[in-house]
């Protein structure tokens, strides 16, 4: 199944993406967790993707920022075919265009708060300037926190953390899978604001998320359902959200039983 | 009970397995002294050899209470990083409704099983150590009278009694403080506060504090009826307190001793950047894995300090390894054993780092690095206490301590840091390798 999105330029293309992983005790046996996707996203926007438990949502968006081989098919980012960089021009790359959130373990732990904030620009051999590191803690709360370890912090804080990174960084895509996976309310709220605030910055987003409420505050919804891709709706609509979601789960089910 | 302390030992058996290791060889080694010494002994009295008898003393003696030393100090401070390592575990045993005095007990227990298993795996190698210390010994030019091992049943008693007090010691405070932290603090993995001497260290610091006194004021300030041996005696004597309150006050001597000489280094590259924040922010890890290689190299110094200055004195590596073998052994052991010990936070953050999108081989020098700050820090702390033994040894001794300085074997000592520093950028090339082959998304997913 193919879905292009519209309007502005895809700054993501994936063509064919097809993922396979062994199965564990069996050898030589593999399972398919994406179907040959091509899905492009539009760049400067926020995009959501959703689907059921199972569906290949987080593996999707490992495997198109590289951080999971895909078995077959292409992944292209800001023009550049990621599959046949190697591993160094890779990671050249990512820590240049693209930044993470994920649910946890977005830190790292020896590091204080403002030296994880400033890794993506060190790693790439440049340094983000002071002023900036300062300026993002304070717009995400957490500057009293700069000299502290991450493990002196509360869930919510340190996802301000991994949010204020990219806020500093400014990488041109970000890739958040359940950002607000592990988090309060209230938490989950501000990191979802600053999430929506990035497109202005000119910042692509692709977040991965259970959480139809969140979803619908995406400009666009991919939903999933069994390594395919089900739909793409627009967002602001949480309850659409929901309804394609539950469709796409009842899709997997009438599937499952006719196998 | 006894079900969940062998399902706790089996799960988290990759990280018992280097204790047990470390405790072992620390037992064989303990054990294999004391029984290299009685059967000295009793071949001498045997030969009715009054001057074999006093000499086996000393050197058995000497040889024990150094390789004991070595073995409860790091066979203590591995056991006790091991159950601090676990401590998230052990707050969800809390947290599932265990009662926080039973968490004590199923802990000690392990660590009785822990220590009884490794002392009596280490009974038939304690044996081995025996026989090849007698060897040594009469190398060295002792008439054993014929003294050889054979198999008593005490022997096993001795080496479970070495496998299991330091076992005990080391890890007696941590289950007190394993079953008294707050569960979510212990559960969210929160690091300890800084941390404070304690009652018990604090004590037996100032006993070490007032060995060092009371030995250094005659050793260098007064006439003494014994000569200038006796003063040199007592000068020996009080360094090897001077070293025992060192290592016993590790967080707060090597430590700072650590921050200080990394900052010196004028390095800005995003690796060693990461190994220093790395081993400052885990304290206490990097004392453990420092301490025992801190430890032989300081022994070492002393030792050939004393063998410089003392007429008929030997400063040859031969001599030195006849008393510090066994040490060097257990130090050796015990270093790698903590090194990998810890291999597995160190496998998340390199897994975090490698996302953000680390160039291949920041990772691998990040943590040869930090490999080489540990041996960095031992050898800088071996370095100033070999300048302390020297001065205090050559005032007792009444010599001139350049002369003391120049007449070190320095190229054997120069082998001996390149030796340590390549054995900790080793056992960290090993883990480097094995970070680099796990696919960062599923080290963060596990």
């Amino acid at each position: 199944m193919s879905f292009s999105t519209a309007a502005p330029v895809p700054c993501i293309r994936l063509r064919g993406l097809r993922t396979e992983f062994p199965l564990p005790g069996r050898r030589g046996e593999t399972t398919r967790v994406l179907h040959d996707i091509d899905l492009d996203i539009p760049e400067g926007r926020l995009t959501a993707v959703v689907g059921p438990s199972g569906s290949g949502k987080s593996t999707l968006l490992l495997c198109t920022a590289g951080l999971e081989q895909a078995t077959a098919g292409s992944v292209e980012i800001l023009g550049t075919d990621l599959r046949s960089l190697g591993p160094r021009r890779q990671a050249a790359f990512r820590s240049e265009n693209i930044g993470f959130v994920f649910q946890e373990y977005n830190l790292v732990s020896s590091l204080t708060v403002e030296d994880n904030i400033a890794l993506p620009a060190r790693l790439a051999g440049r340094r983000v300037p002071r002023a900036r590191v300062e300026d993002a803690m304070a717009r995400l709360g957490i500057a009293k926190h700069a000299r502290r370890r991450p493990d002196r912090l509360s869930g919510g804080e340190r996802q301000r953390v991994a949010v204020a990174r990219v806020v500093a960084n400014r990488p041109r895509i970000v890739f958040a899978d359940e950002p607000t996976g592990a988090l309060d309310l209230k938490s989950g709220h501000v990191v979802l604001d600053w999430l929506q605030a990035l497109p202005a910055q000119g910042s692509t987003v692709l977040m991965v998320t259970h959480d139809p409420h969140a979803a619908a505050r995406a400009d666009q919804v991919v939903v999933m359902g069994s390594g395919r891709l089900h739909a793409v709706i627009p967002g602001g609509d949480s309850r659409a959200v929901g309804d394609a979601v539950l469709s796409a789960q009842s899709a997997d089910e009438a599937g499952g039983e006719e196998s | 009970m006894i079900r969940l302390v062998l399902s706790d030992i089996r799960f988290q058996a990759s990280m018992w397995w280097w204790t047990l290791l470390c405790a072992t060889v620390g037992a064989a080694c303990s054990a294999g002294s004391a029984i290299a010494m009685f059967t000295a002994l009793s071949a001498a009295r045997a030969a009715g050899d009054a001057r074999m008898v006093s000499a086996s003393t000393a050197l058995g003696g000497n040889i024990v209470f150094f390789t004991v030393l070595a073995a409860v100090g790091i066979v203590a401070s591995a056991v006790g990083l091991t159950l601090t390592t676990q401590r998230r575990e052990h707050a969800l045993w809390v947290i599932l409704g265990i009662p926080r005095h039973r968490v004590r007990r199923i802990l000690r227990t392990e660590l009785v099983v822990l220590g009884t298993v490794a002392g009596v795996l280490a009974a038939p190698l304690a044996l081995l150590v025996a026989g090849v210390a007698l060897a040594q010994w009469r190398g060295a030019g002792l008439d054993l009278h014929g003294a050889s091992v054979g198999f008593r049943f005490w022997y096993v008693g001795v080496s479970a009694l070495f496998g299991l007090v330091p076992c005990l010691l080391g890890g007696w405070g941590v289950t007190r403080r394993a079953a008294r932290t707050p569960e979510m603090h212990a559960f969210r993995d929160h690091s300890d506060p800084p941390a404070r001497p304690g009652v018990v260290r604090g004590v037996l610091a100032l006993c070490l504090l007032a060995g060092v006194v009371g030995m250094w004021i005659p050793g260098l300030g007064f006439e003494l009826k014994g000569g200038l041996a006796q003063r040199t005696a007592f000068a020996f004597a009080g360094n090897l307190f001077l070293v025992c309150l060192l290592l016993l006050m590790g967080p707060w001597v090597l430590t700072p001793l650590m921050r200080l000489w990394t900052a010196l280094v004028p390095s800005r590259g995003v690796a060693w950047h990461l190994a220093v924040r790395s081993c400052r922010a885990r304290a206490a890890r990097s004392v453990t894995t420092v301490l025992p290689f801190a430890l032989s190299l300081s022994f070492v110094g002393l030792f050939m300090v004393m063998g410089n200055v003392m007429p008929g004195g030997s400063t040859g590596l031969d001599n030195i390894l006849v008393v510090l073998g066994w040490v060097f052994v257990v130090s050796w052991v015990g270093g790698l054993a903590v090194i990998a010990l810890v291999g597995r936070e160190r496998v998340r953050d390199s897994a975090v780092v490698t996302v953000a999108g680390a160039r291949p081989g920041v990772v691998t020098r990040s943590l040869v690095y930090e490999g080489a700050i540990y041996a960095g820090t031992a050898i800088v702390f071996g370095a100033l206490f070999l300048a302390v033994s020297s001065l205090t040894i050559a005032l007792g001794a009444r010599t001139d301590v350049v002369r003391v300085l120049a007449d070190l074997p320095w190229a054997t000592l120069g082998a001996l840091a390149a030796g340590t520093l390549a054995t900790t950028c080793l056992a960290l090339v090993l883990q480097a390798a094995r970070v680099s082959r796990t696919v960062a998304v599923r080290a963060l997913r596990s």
